[in-house]
């Protein structure tokens, strides 16, 4: 197999409260490799968001990585100074955001932010640099790119301004674009349109994406593996058919049953009890162990790390024989 | 299920005014200028049913859901639950009807005073419409709603804050069945919540149905949930309804355009295979909307009279369609 | 089901003690040395005033008990023809500074909570009825309250003082003035609770919260008094902290301009009038220790209202 190109080793994130530290992301270790799409998926709390925002640099403080390594390639990034970690961010690692419009300046006009961020990255002459952004978002499907690129982000549609993102995060020619709820504010027929082109994209510019997300159908629609993620751990990775045709961990398979399907007819959702637990209040053991039907002794006592399975790599005590 | 008649809305409409203020628009000599939110809607619900509105932002769900509890008033059309509309009653009678149709609300963060203890916010419809007699017996209630809900008796005393957001969506529920309603009109009521909480509210709304006998009104964005808990699905484009059908029937032969647009768009999250054609355009402005049928310039199927008249409504395989290609019989009915 | 019933009285204010403790608020309160001290300042000063007859070791504005021969004394000499000794020194009348303090600060602090409360309550008042009702009603208060921004406070506070004052009969004016003094002081302050009342029931009126209790046939008087007036308290409070020390100033100007409460119940205001008298000759503390008082009234009440706002403030923190 190819050398990954992100490595997250036993990644530790804390935010210190005034009485406790509460733990957001508990030891958690991933890879993505060159080219591949993976998904991060979970309900709201769980951590996801949290890992990019780690990965970039971007976390809130007081929160902070109190443990375990970010690798991009060769260079580890966790630990790096905030000017040489600004320089990254666009260069080598992009981020889009779930709202189009925090993420482009509403004074400046489509062509101001597309041009400066290329030839921040790239050397480029005004006149190759405006050509260059005609094209971008030529690709990313802005009908008549070379007129509409001096007009500014109000005039544009939720779903047109959420391509000029995908077109700014591509400028700088990234190697990993980290995409947090790209679809999530966008209808249902748009949602559908922006998924394909970010897929169509980063497939023709060799970009990964992590892709962060609550919707199993964003994930089935655009990624190559993923990773569910609960109470700041990962559950379960795996290639994405296994993942949605055959969860292995309890709580992907009862996050699987209880989307409603479209093409059977179920009386009853499959139901998982109980809710989420609140960062103050993970049990021991297995973080899912109240909820799990299938829970027994070990669950409450210790906590399972990612065991590699034939199938893909999952944290439950269910497959500790299985390791392969 | 019993087939008689609950809700009936004819021709509703309901326009906003999104004019700048008289002061300017005399200075700039702008014309004042109106939104349609929802554009002569009609349809029926039977007792006992599950109807749905689905559509996308702008389409005027809920909008639609706002004028049948009357939070706002239509600019023409009517709304009458078991004959009686909200407007034209008075007294006992509009206190009665009142008390009859109730409303679960988006977001369980801001249905819920947050300065209100749980048990004195269930207990509010109790005392409004004057449903139990002095406190020990107001207490029972909200205690009996607390658990037919799923949560215990002693969360009366805590706090919204204290719950998670499912929770919360329990005790607004709670709260909408101290009213003793038939009719729930329900906006949006897990798209604020996640997939695994949204099953547990789907499945309890479901129960509560079967035990209260209670008809409801669906709106949401969501195909699968609403495929899930319908018998019967309107879908509305910028306002308008542009299909009416029984659920089976609207997922296996779609009528519309644009109800076929919307299924092609639901992401295959069981990876099925299922066949799907490629999405495109975006919804218009609903403040100028496009002449004729306002999903012409979307539709592929869509000619000249499309573009200039208003398509009628008109009944196949038991759907109310409202699609000029598909009254012509241009575009072939397959699955 | 006993078990969960709600407990006495007792156990009910332990618990609410023990919530105001383990606030945030409390914690943040309990790491600001010098809003702390500011506390305990404010604190002290209505203490004290509060319970001036029994502290104050004269009682100053008895005639009989003055003593014409103590007069000007300085602080903490012996006086030349009787030998007493004043902690604060005495006025040309032989009046303890002192207990003088403690008597204006009472007038002073009086009229700066009842204006507060006057202001607060008409502009809650006001700003509940704008933002709910919407409409002419809306735009006739607002722009009344522009208006009035547009003059200054002191400036509105006098002419009011002025009006009420002539339509007043003379021989009650002595008593009335320190009600016609509130009323001046809270009608030119009302309009900042009622911009930001009505600005936070515009937003709190369209939450789901407020549509349900409509549903349920709750009628606005209700849904205000008991649904949106709650919500809305928590600028109320910032800006009634900060109104009191502006209040308790701008009586203090009044009174020293000559227009506030008359000089037989003076106010640190006119304390500080009366001693400006003797300040170039040399009898410099009839006017500085009240000076001070009100400097350190002001300024701490002031950095707790500044305090509160930051604290409530989540977007700050």
């Amino acid at each position: 197999m190819t050398e990954p190109l992100l490595s997250v080793r036993d990644l530790v994130v804390e935010f210190p409260k005034r009485k406790t530290r509460l733990t957001a992301l508990d030891h958690v270790t991933f890879d993505i490799y060159p080219g591949e799409i993976l998904g991060m998926v979970g309900e709201s709390g769980a951590g996801k968001s949290l890992t990019g925002a780690a990965i970039i640099g971007l976390l809130e403080p007081p929160g902070h990585i109190a443990a375990g390594e970010i690798w991009l390639k060769e260079q580890r990034i966790d630990k790096l100074p905030y000017e040489q970690m600004r320089r990254l961010r666009g260069k080598r690692i992009a981020m889009i955001f779930q709202d189009p419009l925090t993420s482009l300046n509403p004074i400046l006009t489509i062509a101001d932010q597309l041009i400066e961020t290329l030839q921040t990255h790239l050397p480029l002459s005004d006149k190759d640099a405006r050509a260059r952004a005609i094209q971008l978002l030529d690709e990313v499907g802005i009908p008549a790119a070379s007129k509409r690129i001096d007009d500014y982000p109000h005039q544009f549609s939720g779903g047109m301004r959420q391509r000029v993102v995908i077109a700014l995060a591509l400028a700088g020619e990234p190697e990993l674009i980290i995409a947090d709820e790209p679809t999530t504010a966008l209808d249902v027929s748009v949602q559908a349109q922006i998924i394909d082109v970010l897929k169509r994209m980063c497939h023709d510019y060799g970009t990964a994406v992590m892709l962060v997300t609550h919707d199993m159908g964003v994930i089935a629609e655009a990624c190559d593996r993923v990773a569910v993620m609960y109470a700041g751990r990962i559950a379960e990775i795996g290639d994405v058919r296994q993942i949605v045709k055959d969860p292995q961990h309890p709580y992907t398979q009862g996050l699987m049953g209880s989307i409603p399907s479209l093409t059977e007819r179920v009386d009853r959702l499959v139901q998982i009890p109980g809710s989420m637990p609140r960062l103050d209040a993970i049990p021991a053991g297995c973080a899912f162990n109240p909820r799990c039907t299938q829970q027994f002794d070990r669950c409450k006592q210790q906590r399972p790390d990612l065991i590699k399975t034939k199938k893909g790599q999952v944290a439950c005590w269910l497959y500790d024989g299985e390791s392969s | 299920m019993s087939s008689d008649l609950l809700l009936e809305v004819k021709n509703l409409s309901c326009h906003f005014d999104v004019s700048k203020p008289w002061l300017n628009r005399l200075i700039e000599r702008e014309p004042q200028r109106f939104l349609t939110a929802v554009d002569n809607v009609s349809f029926n619900i039977n007792r006992g049913e599950t109807f749905a509105l689905v559509g996308e932002s702008g389409s005027g769900k809920s909008t639609i859901a706002k004028l049948i509890v009357d939070l706002i008033h239509p600019s023409s059309g009517q709304i009458l639950f078991d004959g009686l509309s909200l407007r034209e009653t008075q007294g006992e009678t509009f206190k009665t009807l009142r008390r009859r149709i109730q409303m679960i609300f988006q977001d369980p963060f801001a249905s819920l005073n947050p300065r209100w203890r749980v048990g004195d916010i269930i207990a509010e419809p109790i005392d409004a419409f004057g449903l139990a007699k002095g406190q020990g017996e107001v207490s029972k209630r909200v205690e009996t709603l607390l658990d037919k809900v799923g949560l215990s008796g002693r969360d009366q005393h805590k706090y919204p804050h204290e719950f998670s957001g499912g929770q919360r969506q329990r005790i607004a529920i709670a709260r909408a069945l101290s009213a003793q309603p038939d009719f729930l009109v329900c906006d949006e009521p897990t798209s604020a919540l996640d997939v695994s909480v949204q099953a547990q509210i789907l499945n309890l709304m479901q129960d509560l149905q079967d035990e209260f006998g209670l008809t409801y009104l669906f709106i949401s964005h969501d195909l699968s949930v609403v495929k899930h808990m319908a018998n019967r699905i309107g879908v509305l484009y910028l306002g308008s309804m542009v299909e009416n059908s029984e659920s089976d029937q609207l997922f296996k032969q779609p009528a519309h355009p644009y109800t076929r647009m919307l299924l092609d768009a639901i992401p295959d999250h069981e990876m099925s295979g299922r066949r799907r054609k490629q999405v495109t355009g975006e919804i218009p402005s609903p403040i100028d909307p496009p002449s004729g049928c306002t999903f012409h310039p979307r539709c592929e199927f869509a000619n000249t009279k499309c573009t200039q008249e208003r398509p009628k409504i008109h009944e196949i395989n038991g759907s109310f369609v409202s699609c000029w290609a598909s009254a012509e019989n241009r575009i072939s009915i397959s699955s | 089901m006993t078990e969960n019933t709600p407990n006495s009285t007792a156990t009910v204010k332990r618990r609410l003690l023990g919530r105001i403790l383990d606030s945030d608020l409390f914690y943040d309160f309990s790491r600001r040395p010098i809003i702390i001290l500011s506390a305990i300042l404010t604190l002290a000063i209505i203490l004290a005033a509060a319970f001036a007859p029994w502290i104050a070791p004269h009682t100053p504005f008895d005639p009989s008990s003055l003593n014409l021969m103590d007069g000007f004394t300085p602080p903490m000499a012996p006086n030349a023809f009787t030998g007493n000794v004043y902690l604060m020194g005495t006025d040309s009348q032989g009046r303890d500074i002192f207990s003088a303090i403690l008597y204006g600060a009472r007038i002073s602090l009086l009229v700066g909570f009842a204006a507060v409360a006057f202001a607060a309550i008409l502009g809650i008042t006001l700003g509940l009825i704008a933002g709910y009702k919407g409409g002419w009603v809306d735009t006739l208060i607002m722009r009344i309250a522009d208006v009035q921004l547009s003059f200054p406070a002191i400036l509105v506070a006098l002419l009011i003082f002025g009006i009420t004052k002539s339509l007043i009969p003379s021989e009650m004016q002595e008593q009335a003035a320190i009600y016609v003094l509130i009323l001046s002081i809270g009608l030119s302050d009302w309009v900042q609770y009622a911009r930001t009342v009505r600005s936070s029931t515009l937003a709190e009126k369209n939450k789901e919260y407020v549509q349900a209790a409509r549903l349920f046939g709750v009628s606005s008087f209700r849904i205000l008094g008991r649904h949106i007036l709650p919500n809305v308290m928590g600028p109320v409070l910032v800006i009634g902290t900060i109104g009191l020390a502006l209040a308790i100033i701008l009586e203090s100007t009044l009174s020293f301009l000559g227009v506030g409460v008359p000089a037989t119940q003076p106010s640190l205001g006119t304390l500080i009038r009366v001693g400006n008298e003797f300040l170039f000759s040399g009898e410099w503390w009839i006017t500085l220790f009240p000076g001070i008082t009100l400097l350190l009234l002001a300024l701490s009440v002031n950095l707790l209202g500044d305090w509160l706002r930051d604290a409530l403030n989540p977007r700050l923190r």
